[in-house]
């Protein structure tokens, strides 16, 4: 116990603690003028951004393994080279970690280990992980989930930006080398909606194509170590601090702008069937070399928005709209709705297991952190989901 | 809204402070600060903003009893009524939950069948903090110590200070109201530097060391039966220096930014870590707290006047009350039962402690306190176990990852919290040096930094 003992006369002329604890006004700082007065300002100016500087790099170089003169990038992440794009081996970006077969998540052997069963995630940002915290992108829950039933290895091949038609080559050049047993397909439908080629057109510009190679860039980059980290972080800090009807607004102001040369027949008002037909095609090819070599398992697209479209969820589709500028925004739920549509006839008519993941999480608001990519609490109902309706089985 | 947000220090703070100082005099100014911290408190649940302002006005209501009434027996009403409030208030928020699992518990215990109800009620943040504010006020007025206020907005703005309203320091009116008093004819620029100083000392202690610790602290105890012996005790050394710099960084914000409205917060920790007794460290660790539970529960219940079993009846219900406080949970009884175990074998032992060498007691008693934030960490006693377990018996395991990190990073908060100077003695009567004001400078780019990276966690003392 203390034995505070001071006292001072209160307002009623009482004795009383002494004021603030006993501590005496401040002393008065000395003052500054003219030059004298800039340059200290010059000089704390200095020591503030330098140490601000140093300190970034450093908190990035202890928690997430950055060499402090690197100038990381989320691009780095990924390589393109003779066999396609793909996730560069044991990259790290942020909370991104990737194996040495570039997969996000722990190491895996190159085939599954005898008596388990291997299982593939293949899809796009939305299953690679993005809004989620580290370790709660869906593939990794379900991961935690089914390790007490057997030896069930679930792999996270994922790539961010990948079309279902380019996970076709995807496969053919590197997902098969590490033989799942079974391949769940969580495709991103939007990738779609600007496409204008009938399937009969991409067949013949030979869409089934590798893409070129390209050099693979150094793993973490060196060629401009002087880009400011601190304001890279303010930046973000920034535009998080931005409500999201300012950002709606900006948006909105810039695509309006962008839009005024685009003839209207070039807008789109409607789910276009073309965009429907290739997908569907590039489901189809995509299916029919997969299940050669594994089971596979089709998810529907699950998006924040709901039909009708609720005002809420504008800023998200002013978002999207950066991606397809023409397109009107109910059009961004329209397509998607479409195209699950055609997932579930391509899933009847080619006897595969569907997983509807949209009927369990469209329209759920705190699950997605955007219009498609999940948070959290998405992905833990995701994973609950696919845990408790994936087969754990070899062959059907 | 926490301190250590930029929401806070880019956007409340400046408002609040350029409005404050634009305003002519202490009535305006008294509106103002107590606008502000009802919306400083409001930003995590406007709803409670109702129950601070409930007890305020039952408190200020009964400050005019006392205030109107000089009969004994009125007063006494003037007392009881408004306490009981207060501490209803307190006990439905913070307890009943509690109060009913562990009845159930017991019930299960005798085997008696009964079903009681399970609340799930969310804790106003703050609660025990401005309950304690309204209390000492109404205790005060009555004991005739302080004045009560006629002044709504004065009384309101002593409350609702954002600066110490949801994890304090525990400012008593008395302690505060001359300042209050001369609000009018604060002067800015004297308090400004002195307030920076402050709130940036703060800031580094909570950013750069307290929440650096949690990320080694916090994953090791979701898993602690993984922990070994030596990761065990690394783990509560962290913890140790987390929780002070995580509390004594609060508090000189809090110091800090009262400079900054021309007001005197008194100080919260003098250096507890260099405590060499269980009395000396109360008398250094949230002494806000301590003076609290000293003036208003152990003097009354008869403090060390009627022998020395009273005495130690009194210390021991006071630090169990005191454990108590802190949260609805056994745990932190258990901890406050083990502090007043130290405080009554030091009274009844004084002088085999006192023939320690000075450097050993202070390290005996940091080890002592460690001990104690085993369950003041730990949510359950078996989690405590598992941790003292480890910590007891060789048990073979890892280190933590980064342990180089930890290591550094607890050579620097062990220089600074057991041999270096605290915020006190750093700003002790100097005045700001060009030199004082570069560093100053460059620890706020090195928080902001490093609170951009998103690491931000709130404060432990928002739980109690």
């Amino acid at each position: 116990m203390t034995t505070d003992g001071s006292r001072s006369p209160g307002r009623a002329g009482k004795p009383g603690v002494a004021a603030a604890g006993a501590e005496p006004p401040p002393a008065e700082s000395p003052r500054f003028c003219g030059p004298r007065r800039a340059t200290l300002w010059a000089l704390a100016i200095l020591a503030f951004l330098l140490t601000a500087e140093a300190t970034a790099r450093l908190d990035d170089a202890v928690f997430q393994g950055v060499p402090f003169l690197a100038n990381p990038r989320y691009e780095d992440l990924f390589i393109r080279d003779a066999l396609g794009r793909r996730g560069r081996p044991n990259a790290q970006f942020g909370k991104w970690t990737l194996n040495s077969f570039g997969f996000r998540g722990p190491e895996i052997t190159p085939v599954p280990r005898p008596g388990c069963l291997r299982v593939a995630l293949m899809g796009a940002s939305e299953t690679f992980g993005y809004d989620e915290s580290p370790g709660h992108e869906f593939p990794a829950l379900l991961r935690k989930k089914l390790a007490g039933r057997g030896c069930v290895e679930v792999v996270n091949v994922a790539v961010v930006g990948m079309s279902t038609g380019t996970m076709v080559d995807y496969w053919n050049n590197w997902v098969s080398r590490f033989r799942p047993d079974v391949v769940v397909v969580y495709s991103s439908p939007l990738f779609y909606l600007a496409s204008r080629e009938s399937p009969d057109a991409r067949r013949a510009a030979g869409a089934v194509s590798a893409p070129p190679p390209a050099p693979a860039p150094p793993a973490a980059s060196l060629d401009n170590p002087f880009e400011s980290r601190f304001v890279k972080r303010m930046r973000g800090v920034g535009h998080a601090a931005v409500p999201a009807w300012a950002w709606m607004a900006w948006n909105k102001h810039r695509l309006e702008h962008q839009l005024r040369g685009v003839p209207a027949d070039a807008r789109i008002h409607a789910p276009p069937a073309a965009g429907l037909a290739a997908y569907e095609h590039d489901l189809v090819r995509l299916i029919g070399t997969v299940r050669s070599q594994a089971r596979v398992v089709l998810l529907t697209h699950a998006q924040r928005a709901d039909l009708p479209v609720p005002t809420r969820v504008l800023p998200d589709l002013w978002e999207e709209r950066n991606w397809v500028p023409q397109a009107d925004l109910p059009v961004f739920v329209e397509f998607d709705r479409a195209a699950n549509t055609v997932t579930r006839q391509v899933a009847a008519r080619e006897n595969l297991q569907l997983i509807d993941a949209a009927q369990l999480l469209n329209g759920c608001w705190d699950c997605f952190g955007d219009l498609n990519h999940f948070v959290d609490k998405g992905s833990e109902r995701m994973s609950d989901l696919l845990a408790r309706e994936l087969p754990l089985r070899k062959s059907e | 809204m926490l301190f250590n947000s930029f929401i806070f220090i880019f956007g409340f703070l400046p408002v609040v402070y350029v409005v404050f100082w634009c305003l002519p005099s202490a009535k305006p100014r008294y509106v103002w600060l107590a606008v502000s911290g009802y919306v400083f408190y409001g930003y995590w649940d406007a709803r409670f903003c109702l129950l601070m302002a409930f007890s305020t006005l039952v408190s200020y209501c009964a400050g005019l009893a006392f205030l109107k009434y000089q009969d004994p027996r009125a007063r006494r009403w003037a007392l009881v009524v408004p306490v009981c409030v207060d501490l209803c208030l307190l006990g439905f928020f913070k307890y009943a939950g509690f109060a009913l699992s562990s009845g159930q518990w017991l019930a299960n215990q005798l085997g008696i069948s009964v079903h009681l109800p399970v609340f799930d009620i969310i804790l106003p943040v703050g609660i025990s903090f401005y309950t304690f504010h309204t209390i000492s006020y109404i205790v005060d007025s009555y004991r005739r110590v302080i004045r009560p206020t006629r002044n709504l907005f004065e009384f309101s703005a002593y409350v609702s200070l954002f600066s110490q309203l949801v994890a304090g320091p525990i400012v008593r009116f008395r302690q505060i109201e001359t300042d209050l008093e001369n609000l009018g004819g604060a002067q800015r620029r004297r308090w400004l530097v002195p307030g920076l100083m402050f709130f940036v000392i703060g800031l580094v202690e909570k950013v750069l060391v307290a929440d650096t610790l949690s990320t080694f602290v916090d994953p090791a105890f979701k898993d602690v039966a993984s922990l070994s012996t030596a990761s065990a005790w690394l783990v509560m050394l962290a913890y140790s220096f987390q929780l002070y710099f995580d509390f004594c960084g609060y508090s000189d914000m809090a110091v800090g930014l009262g400079y900054l409205f021309g007001l005197r917060i008194p100080r919260n920790f003098n250096s507890p870590y260099k405590a060499h007794d269980p009395s000396d460290f109360w008398r250094r660790w949230h002494i806000s707290l301590s003076t609290c539970m000293r003036d208003y529960l152990y003097i009354p219940l008869g403090g060390s006047r009627h022998g020395e079993v009273a005495t130690v009846r009194n210390l021991m219900v006071t630090m169990l009350i005191g454990g108590l406080w802190h949260g609805a949970n056994w745990t932190f009884v258990v901890w406050g039962a083990y502090h007043g175990a130290l405080l009554v074998l030091y009274r009844l032992a004084p002088k085999l402690w006192d023939a320690l060498p000075r450097r050993g007691a202070q390290i005996l008693m940091f080890l002592l306190a460690l001990l104690g934030w085993v369950f003041f960490r730990s949510p359950s006693f078996a989690v405590a176990g598992e941790v003292l377990h480890a910590m007891f018996t060789a048990t073979a395991g890892a280190l933590p990852p980064n342990v180089g990190v930890l290591a550094c990073m607890l050579l620097v908060a062990g220089y600074w919290a057991m041999v270096g100077r605290n915020t006190f003695e750093f700003n002790d009567g100097a005045s700001a040096t060009p030199m004082r004001q570069a560093l100053l400078a460059a620890a706020f780019g090195a928080c902001l930094a490093v609170m951009a990276g998103g690491r931000d966690t709130p404060f432990i003392y928002f739980q109690f």
